[in-house]
């Protein structure tokens, strides 16, 4: 723990920000077929519920970060154990964001970079921020929530005038029933990315105000939801399912299929920029969480000490975590869900809330005695 | 203080280490590949392809020809065979004389022998490397010249032929309404759904004379590229060409008609008045009768007199409503002759089926497979013209 603060409005900006990292990039949610967006709705009040789960545990102990106090609710050495799974949980998806970036990078603008040379030039400016604290972090996204907007308005705006958005593609809704949508929506959807905001239970003791946690998280979230779904949406009207189903990075596709009066072309450049902004915040709110994560767990100094050496770890973990993009795909959405997604963000948020219930009840009795 | 000079100095090494990319090239050394052709090639598993690059040539396409001399032709082509894309593509870097670029890739033409044998190994490459867009047209060459012998002819007015061919393509559309541009990606949609129109392109004259500076310099070149026919593709196969109406027809029914013009009978004598059609749009309604589908068809078009060569008197508005309903019976003949075609090729060139889908999606699922061969042939098709004309242009009654 540092001593540090950030607002509400900090917050909100890092929690919207993270929600967009990555999968507003990446092809997700195609297994619902053509009504994907709905599939993104629904997880989405999948995340609202998750929140509901989180939250009282929070309001128990809201100065305290998530490691500090699991080892009060599940007892000093499994408390232990799980708060140290969780650091190496947040650093493993630190991993797998920052490899979707390099190789989003390696495989349309930068194809002929390595892929050590983009992973070590991005964990480094995010081991320097992260150096700074999270105050700067803060700060940072407070201000490139509004380039991001921008870039979000200028991007809309030229595929919606484009011509290329045909209805067509998105008919008839509920093609295959609400099968598909519901199992896309559950699990995958509501814990990438609504699930991983458990990363924020690390950063919830900075905010300056406890009561505005609620709003801010609700509101990040919806707010995100809102607008992956709306992307989600936007894609499959131009690209149609086919090529969504294929694509690698349907945004970029997407973009890449305007062409305005033979001048405006080839914008990538908006959503590259995106990815780049998003993403960095997604991996260096994970950093931080396990970085203040091992320093609560080993009783160290300041988190300072440690980052560059779990940076570097980050980087070694982003390079062999998959042989290819492919591979990395895979883990993406199958065993990453399984093992890590559903076990660190549903069920031991869901046990913890259960226990510090448990153990909130049997003290009263034993007060009442 | 000591640190900060150190830190500066650090600084100043950066600007060395970072100003550089690792794919960085100059633009001179590059090769602008405008147009591409894509042949057979002459054996079927160790050549499968013979590609055509068509390089552009900076200097002498911007360079003003009225002054200077000209020396060496705006285009070059190389040629070369292999059996992927990417392979034969590698290879013409043999006689390049720098790397290609394709992102300005105007258009892809398709030799008629290969889109016979089918065109589906074409397009993976073009999808996946992202150095291409799917933006640009393609054009099937019709025989019987080769789509290599298409690019290698010139052109005026237009530097570069591929360019030529691309604002052809492009002004056809906009105005004749018969040859419409078909995008890579509607081509890609269409290889995985069944059937698609490409349009045609044909050299006309001495191939010989056309492929040398010499044939520009005529006022009537020798040779000369022109948009001819809508090949029908089928299962991935060139099936079918169509000639003008009958392409015409393929564009109503598709709703992509912009302007065109028909000639309407006027008395006895025929083809005596011209009408422009400048707004058309066309509705696909499917009902479901007996669990089978009928699609109803029906275009709304608005147009003028653009010519009147008989002595009707058009400032009558009962002779101009006589005149709408020849243009309504002129606009059926030509789209019942593109349903006729396509339902007798047994190919849904007009994605009926997806309308279908969006109608009844319980039907659908029972009907997808058996739709193109069995059903769609069967289907009945209605289809309602109501053409209104407008305008008469600045004259009432001719002056004969």
């Amino acid at each position: 723990m540092e001593k540090a603060k950030i607002s509400a409005i900090q917050l909100f900006a890092l929690m919207f920000i993270f929600d967009l990292g990555t999968a507003l990039i990446v092809s997700y949610g195609v297994t619902a077929g053509k009504d994907d967006w709905l599939s993104i709705l629904l997880g989405m009040s999948g995340g609202i519920i998750l929140f509901f789960i989180y939250y009282p545990v929070y309001r128990k102990y809201p100065d305290l970060p998530l490691t500090s106090y699991i080892g009060e609710i599940f007892g000093k050495y499994i408390g232990w154990i799980f708060g140290f799974l969780y650091c190496i949980s947040f650093l493993y998806i630190a991993a797998r964001n920052v490899r979707d970036f390099g190789d989003l990078l390696s495989s349309s603008t930068l194809t002929e970079t390595p892929l050590l040379v983009i992973h070590t030039s991005f964990v480094l400016v995010i081991c320097y921020v992260l150096y700074q604290g999270i105050e700067v972090l803060g700060r940072t996204a407070e201000i490139f929530l509004f380039v991001l907007i921008l870039l979000g308005i200028i991007g809309n705006f030229f595929v919606l005038v484009s011509g290329d958005i045909t209805f067509q593609q998105i008919r008839p809704p509920l093609e295959h029933g609400w099968g598909p949508i519901i199992t896309t929506a559950f699990p995958t959807i509501t814990t990438f990315p609504f699930g991983e905001m458990f990363a924020f239970m690390m950063l919830m003791p900075y905010l300056n105000k406890t009561k505005l946690v609620k709003k801010t998280w609700l509101s990040a979230l919806i707010c995100s939801g809102l607008i992956l779904s709306w992307t989600a949406f936007l894609n499959m009207t131009v690209l149609g399912l086919d090529v969504m189903e294929r694509s690698t990075f349907p945004t970029l596709a997407t973009i890449g299929k305007v062409s305005l009066f033979d001048f405006i072309e080839r914008l990538d450049a908006i959503v590259v920029l995106t990815l780049l902004l998003t993403v960095f915040f997604k991996a260096a709110i994970f950093l931080y969480s396990a970085v203040i994560g091992i320093v609560d767990l080993f009783k160290l100094k300041n988190h300072q000490q440690i980052i560059l050496p779990v940076g570097i770890i980050l980087i070694f973990t982003s390079m062999t975590i998959a042989s290819s993009f492919s591979e990395h795909l895979e883990e993406g959405f199958d065993a990453s869900i399984k093992f890590v997604h559903i076990p660190f963000f549903i069920i031991i948020p869901f046990l913890m809330l259960v226990i510090s219930f448990i153990r909130n009840y049997i003290k009263k009795r034993s007060n009442a005695k | 203080m000591k640190n900060k000079q150190i830190i500066l100095l650090f600084l100043c090494l950066f600007i060395f280490l970072i100003s550089g990319c690792w794919d960085s090239n100059e633009l001179q050394k590059l090769c602008i590949v405008a147009g591409m052709a894509i042949d057979k090639g002459n054996d079927n598993t160790k050549n499968r392809f013979r590609i055509t690059v068509q390089i552009a040539n900076p200097p002498q396409v911007a360079g003003d020809s009225q002054g200077g001399k000209m020396q060496a032709s705006r285009v070059t082509n190389f040629t070369e065979t292999g059996s992927t894309i990417s392979e034969t593509l590698r290879k013409i870097s043999n006689k390049a004389p720098g790397e290609l670029l394709f992102p300005h890739l105007q258009v892809m033409v398709i030799g008629e022998d290969l889109a016979k044998e089918g065109i589906a190994d074409i397009f993976d490459v073009i999808e996946r490397d992202s150095q291409f867009r799917v933006l640009f047209p393609i054009l099937i060459s019709k025989g019987p010249h080769s789509a290599k012998d298409i690019l290698e002819v010139t052109t005026t007015l237009e530097a570069i032929p591929s360019a030529k061919i691309v604002e052809a393509l492009r002004t056809s559309e906009r105005y004749w309404g018969a040859y419409k541009a078909t995008r890579v990606d509607e081509v890609i949609k269409g290889l995985k759904e069944g059937s698609f129109p490409i349009s045609g392109i044909q050299m006309k004259g001495d191939l010989k004379a056309g492929n040398s500076i010499k044939n520009v310099e005529k006022i009537s070149p020798n040779t000369i590229i022109q948009l001819k026919g809508t090949a029908i593709f089928k299962d991935r196969k060139l099936k079918k060409w169509l000639d003008l109406n009958t392409a015409r027809g393929v564009t109503w029914v598709m709703d992509e008609m912009k302007s065109t013009v028909i000639n309407l009978d006027c008395g006895m004598k025929k083809d005596a008045i011209a009408a422009n059609v400048n707004r058309s749009k066309t509705t696909t309604d499917v009902k479901i009768k007996n669990n089978k589908p009928v699609i109803y068809l029906t275009v709304h078009a608005e147009g003028e007199i653009l010519e009147n060569n008989c002595s009707l008197d058009l400032g009558k508005s009962i002779n101009l409503d006589q005149l709408d309903e020849k243009l309504e019976e002129e606009i059926k003949i030509e789209l019942l002759q593109a349903i006729k075609t396509a339902q007798k090729e047994k190919s849904d060139l007009f994605r009926f089926g997806e309308k279908i889908n969006t109608t009844d999606k319980k039907l659908w699922k029972k009907i997808e497979t058996a739709w193109e061969n069995d059903i769609f042939p069967k289907t009945e098709i209605h289809v309602n013209v109501q053409a209104i004309i407008r305008r008469t242009g600045m004259i009432t009654k001719s002056y004969r």
